[in-house]
């Protein structure tokens, strides 16, 4: 039955050779809003097998309203979602979490009066027992601080140890393709760069990565593709290094900053 | 007060608490995973009452037989009205506010029919046919068998609710869907099986406390709107979406008023309901059990 089974992402590490984990997001011409009134006017974006790629743009760029059509959260208008170069069946978000995708959505949406543990068994709420108790041991091992406190609520958590939750949760689900919006959002510096480290743990076993992010020079240290959103369409796309000196890119940063 | 009508009064409070219990239960779960405001529970617990009321005439046999199937027909109607109305309303209105004033609205038009209908069938007045009246003596203190079943049955549903929630993979997933709906769609909680699933066990809740009415009280086709004001005062008391919470107000509301009746009239008691919300809500605005 094991066999059968798409091979784990997890436990870690998983690094040099092996089987193909990640999935490959491709994204093309997607068009999608709210009640009638359009947010995305054609997103194309490929997220390669294995590799980071990361999503900047100011807000109300369009950004999150792309991660939950992803996600199945809302309909897309028009426009294709290929994974591995299938297109997707199904179209909620149960199918999603099935095709091996996960979204950590902005604001984490975490199940406040319930435990660490009972938040983390929810997250594999489609998997099997066995599977559900695998996947916690590797959580618990990707983020210690959450294997210490399996009994605490999770609302009464710091801002920071809620979003390795989040994350942690997303994993149980044991995605080959996670979708993060926003997670360094709010969180103390040493906690951003933890978390950083942590989701280039969670790349380096394979899953591959796609992740919104405000804090745009430190994704694009970790990342290996950056897309630059503007008000509902791709401004700019290149390999993350290239971006990390780009104009435009500083000119969004900058106007973000300013802005906020 | 001597003691024996001091447990008198308990037992007949916490006979009344436990209906209560099971009333809210269900109102509590429609209302907070869907926004349903439904008015109309108390009809259900009135159609379940008649239901094992009139099976009991007819056949002469005991009332629990025909509690667990007036419960499942009762879940099945619920899926059907969810499905003809309730999911309807959801992809219709625009946000929570909207569900609930819809739904409110539908609700009194299901009232109108639930009770219309049972004064067609079994007629305005009184009926009944009480079950296991006989007295139960401990020592001085003596209790009407059929209450102490009724005690038994109510607290037992309650507990295997509260269990499952607790402890079930599937009872953390509705709880999931109370606390955080993105994050239950997110982990792939199917809510469009789910919901219509707790809208039924709402009505089948509302049925077992009907059937077990029926061997103790007379019925009538308005006899389930009191129960929907004391369900929804004691989810307030107990805190939106809180199951343990609404147990215990469940309880509270049931021993205030069944004290509070014998010290003053029976005619005090919305006033006596009343009271405990307003007094609750003054001490603590947030629920008896909100951090």
């Amino acid at each position: 039955m094991r066999a059968a089974q798409p091979p784990l992402p997890l436990p870690l590490p998983r690094e040099g050779g092996g089987e193909k984990v990640g999935l490959e997001l491709d994204v093309g011409d997607l068009r999608a809003g709210y009640g009638g009134l359009p947010v995305l006017h054609g997103i194309s974006l490929i997220a390669p097998a294995g590799r980071i790629t990361v999503l900047v743009g100011a807000n109300g760029a369009g950004k999150t309203t792309l991660l939950k059509t992803l996600a199945g959260v809302m309909p897309p208008v028009s426009g294709s979602v290929r994974v591995d170069g299938e297109a997707l069946s199904g179209d909620t978000p149960a199918d999603r979490v099935r095709r091996g995708m996960a979204l950590v959505p902005e604001g984490r949406h975490l199940f406040p009066d319930m435990s660490v543990r009972e938040n983390l068994e929810l997250g594999g709420y489609l998997a099997t027992r066995a599977q559900r108790e695998e996947m916690l041991d590797s959580v618990v091992g990707i983020f210690p601080r959450l294997g210490e406190r399996l009994t605490q609520m999770a609302g009464t958590m710091s801002g920071g140890e809620q979003q390795m939750l989040a994350i942690g949760r997303a994993l149980m689900s044991r995605p080959r393709l996670l979708l993060l919006d926003e997670p360094s959002l709010g969180l103390a510096p040493k906690m951003v760069d933890e978390m950083f480290a942590a989701l280039r743990r969670i790349n380096k076993a394979g899953t591959t990565l796609l992740l919104v992010e405000q804090n745009v020079f430190q994704a694009l240290a970790v990342a290996d593709f950056a897309y630059v959103l503007g008000h509902g369409e791709m401004i700019a796309e290149g390999a993350a290094w290239e971006l990390r000196g780009n104009a435009l890119i500083k000119r969004v940063y900058l106007g973000e900053a300013i802005a906020g | 007060m001597n003691f024996y009508l001091f447990i008198d009064l308990v037992v007949a409070g916490l006979v009344t608490g436990g209906i209560y219990a099971v009333v809210a239960l269900g109102l509590n779960l429609q209302y907070g995973l869907m926004r349903i405001m439904n008015i109309a529970h108390g009809e259900f617990l009135m159609l379940g009452a008649y239901f094992t009321y009139a099976l009991v005439k007819v056949t002469g046999a005991s009332p629990l037989w025909f509690i667990p199937p007036m419960m499942v027909a009762l879940f099945l109607l619920g899926l059907l009205l969810h499905r003809l109305i309730f999911r309807l309303l959801a992809a219709t209105s625009p946000n929570a506010e909207a569900m609930e004033a819809r739904s409110l609205i539908v609700g009194f038009g299901l009232m109108f029919i639930a009770q219309n209908v049972a004064q067609l069938i079994w007629g305005g007045g009184m009926s009944g046919q009480p079950y296991l009246d006989a007295p139960v003596t401990f020592g001085e203190v003596t209790v009407a068998a059929n209450r102490l079943l009724v005690l038994v049955v109510v607290a037992a549903a309650s507990l295997a609710l509260v269990l499952v929630l607790k402890k079930t993979l599937l009872g953390k997933a509705v709880r999931g869907m109370l606390q955080a709906p993105l994050g239950a769609m997110l982990v792939g909680i199917d809510t469009r099986t789910l919901h219509p699933a707790c809208f039924g066990l709402g009505l089948a809740l509302a049925g077992l406390a009907g059937g077990l009415l029926s061997m103790v009280y007379e019925l009538t086709p308005a006899m389930g709107e009191p129960y929907t004001i004391s369900a929804l005062i004691v989810i307030t008391l107990g805190g939106l979406g809180n199951i343990p919470g609404a147990i215990a107000g469940a309880i509270l509301l049931g021993l205030a008023e069944t004290f509070g009746m014998y010290f003053t009239s029976p005619s005090m008691k919305i006033l006596i309901s009343y009271g405990v919300l307003v007094g609750v809500l003054l001490l603590r605005p947030k629920g008896l059990f909100a951090r």
